[in-house]
């Protein structure tokens, strides 16, 4: 039943955030958006990412969460998803980073740069291996500090899905002044044709949904 | 099978241009969309919900 609900979750989110970036790509590219479709194959690595690999490392840090903070309650304050928030984009700047610069870790990470014509599902084409390395360490800093999530971080969860499809999806659009705190789909979609080759120099915007970091680390590319 | 009369009736009510067709596509895929949006979101909240309501050993990350 609970393997069930996890499936139900990672199927109904992704056919919420996909006729959501769907429709933006319809409204804002249908010439394109008929040309090529979606890869089936992002599909199935989102679901059993999403699906399998997801609820393992949900309850492998349910598990640490509550040994660590037993008498803490299980719903975090919105303080404390706001924390866990910016530290998971935090970490996950840190691995994106080695995964460009290690060659064994960006043989990995080279599956995500795989599509020629970005798409808002590309942003799920990663190899498993890497979906464990963001979703654990990227999430360990909240639950050391804090312990176990409630499920409103299902709902920050779902809310990350949906900006991290629209930012690989066509049609990028720039967000202004908002690009030096949040990453445009431009900014991703620069990171995404300078970041296919290995040691590339054009490599830039290594952040998720946040830019801090790439703007503290010299990093960040708006055009 | 039509009469020629209901075929000049139809034609008249909904004569099929090109830029009709168009409308008429962008119309079904618009509610089609639409419709998963919905349909995705009721299967999201639903699964949150039952996870909630869950043991409590999984409760998100």
């Amino acid at each position: 039943m609970l393997l069930f609900s996890w499936l139900l979750f990672a199927a109904g989110s992704l056919i919420f955030v996909g006729a959501a970036c769907a429709s933006w790509e319809w409204i804002r590219s249908p010439r394109a958006n008929r040309l090529s479709p979606p890869r089936a194959s992002s599909a199935l690595l989102y679901l059993f990412n999403q699906g399998f690999l997801a609820p393992a490392i949900a309850i492998a840090l349910a598990a640490l969460g509550g040994l660590l903070h037993p008498d803490r309650s299980q719903t975090w304050q919105l303080w404390q998803l706001l924390c866990a928030f910016v530290a998971f984009e935090a970490v996950s700047y840190g691995i994106h980073r080695l995964l460009h610069r290690i060659p064994w870790l960006f043989r990995m990470h080279r599956v995500h740069h795989a599509s020629r014509e970005l798409g808002w599902l590309d942003a799920f084409h990663q190899h498993p291996l890497e979906f464990l390395l963001f979703q654990l360490f990227g999430n360990l800093p909240a639950v050391l500090l804090f312990g176990r999530a409630g499920a409103i971080s299902l709902w920050l969860n779902v809310g990350l899905r949906l900006w991290t499809a629209w930012l690989h999806a066509r049609a990028p659009i720039p967000l202004g002044p908002l690009e030096y705190v949040f990453t445009s789909p431009r900014m991703h979609h620069r990171h995404h044709a300078g970041g296919a080759r290995h040691g590339s120099t054009e490599t830039a915007n290594y952040g998720g949904l946040l830019s801090g970091c790439d703007w503290l680390f010299g990093t960040a590319r708006r055009t | 099978m039509q009469t020629p009369s209901q075929e000049t009736a139809d034609s008249i009510l909904l004569p099929q241009t090109p830029r009709r067709r168009r409308l008429t596509v962008r119309v079904w895929v618009t509610l089609a969309l639409l419709a998963l949006l919905l349909l995705g979101g009721i299967g999201t909240a639903g699964a949150i919900v039952m996870l909630e309501d869950s043991d409590g050993s999984v409760e998100g990350y």
